[in-house]
């Protein structure tokens, strides 16, 4: 604030002691958003399309689903990478992922306890009483059929508990894949 | 002037002028101008260092822990077990079932469309487009895909994919 009175202008006095405060606000934002993200979406190499027919889900609801192999990733994540080199690692899947929560396929009680929580996800996360959230299932691309098929029966019979029949009927799940370069 | 009472000292013999030295002169100092210049009496200054400081430790940190998300679109799928609900009451057609099968070294895999081969998900793409121009089939015909379990989720999202490119509706996998 610049003041010109009688006596001459006086000097502009900047007090930064709230922008400070602000940037440790940013900070502590920025940090806590990013731990979250890469909670709900682990590295996983997505298939890569021949002609992606893909588009984005709108809405900002969602459950993902995610299956994660056993080898490791070695965080190179890209289309355009050749079959060979996607598809020779092992497809045995190491874990399905909702959330931070994880379960090994094929383990006891593991599908029950993935239904139970994802049907309580969907249900927390409905936009409105008869709007489902996007649910998306991420699905490394070297993963065999056979891991997948469960997860995704299910998904279906949690769907149909917590939706109801008709609902979980009428609600599609998005598959993950890459848009392809433009 | 004229209509001023009378001065009462105006006939008063002028009061003769003293002299005061200078140093005992008193210089009257408005106290205003005392509380404006503040306690250090001299201006203030910005410190810009310690702000700089601080945006380029943020700046390092959100280079180094940025990690650039790579698009990723969806495709809408019916799951295994849904019982996909058809308009008419019509009885139900058996619905294309589209096999894929892996051969021995696990990379390559073949398509079967009802018993007919096909090459890889372009020609399945194309074979299924013709197939819908050419009224054989209708585009909101139930497609199940049935993958063997050795086949790799790549080779499934791309036949699935080539069925959405030929504007199929009703695309879903087998239970």
């Amino acid at each position: 604030m610049s003041q010109v009175t009688r006596r001459g202008p006086v000097e502009p006095r900047l007090n930064i002691t709230p922008l400070i405060d602000v940037v440790f606000l940013l900070i502590v934002f920025f940090m806590l958003v990013n731990n979250i993200v890469t909670d709900e979406q682990p590295p996983v190499q997505l298939p890569d399309l021949d002609d992606p027919n893909v588009y984005a889900a709108e809405g900002d609801r969602r459950v993902i689903v995610n299956i994660v192999p056993e080898a490791e990733f070695d965080g190179e994540l890209g289309p355009g990478q050749k079959e060979g080199e996607v598809l020779s690692r092992p497809g045995q899947a190491e874990f399905v992922q909702v959330g931070n929560r994880k379960w090994v396929i094929g383990e006891e009680g593991a599908m029950e306890d993935f239904r139970d929580f994802f049907g309580k996800m969907v249900q927390a996360r409905m936009v409105n009483p008869d709007t489902p959230p996007n649910i998306m299932l991420r699905v490394d691309a070297a993963v065999y059929y056979a891991q997948v098929l469960p997860v995704m029966t299910n998904l279906q019979m949690a769907m149909a508990e917590a939706l109801g029949g008709e609902l979980a009927a009428a609600t599609p799940v998005h598959l993950v894949a890459y848009q392809g370069q433009d | 002037m004229a209509d001023r009472p009378d001065n009462p000292n105006a006939d008063k013999p002028e009061t003769p002028e003293i002299e005061i030295p200078d140093e005992q002169v008193v210089h009257h100092v408005s106290t205003r101008k005392k509380r404006k210049k503040g306690v250090g009496g001299e201006d203030m200054q910005l410190q810009m260092t310690s702000m700089i400081d601080v945006v380029f430790l943020l700046l390092i940190y959100f280079v180094i822990t940025a990690n650039f998300i790579i698009d990723e679109g969806t495709l809408l799928a019916t799951m295994p077990g849904n019982s996909a609900e058809r308009p008419t009451d019509a009885p139900p057609d058996p619905p294309i079932q589209i096999d894929l099968t892996s051969s021995d070294d696990g990379v390559t895999y073949n398509i079967m469309v009802n018993g007919q081969r096909i090459e890889n998900a372009t020609s399945l793409a194309a074979f299924m487009t013709n197939r819908v121009q050419s009224a054989q089939m209708a585009s909101d015909d139930i497609v199940q895909i049935k993958p063997q379990g050795v086949v790799r989720w790549q080779h499934v999202v791309n036949v699935f994919n080539a069925c959405v490119t030929a504007k199929l509706e009703n695309v879903g996998f087998a239970p």
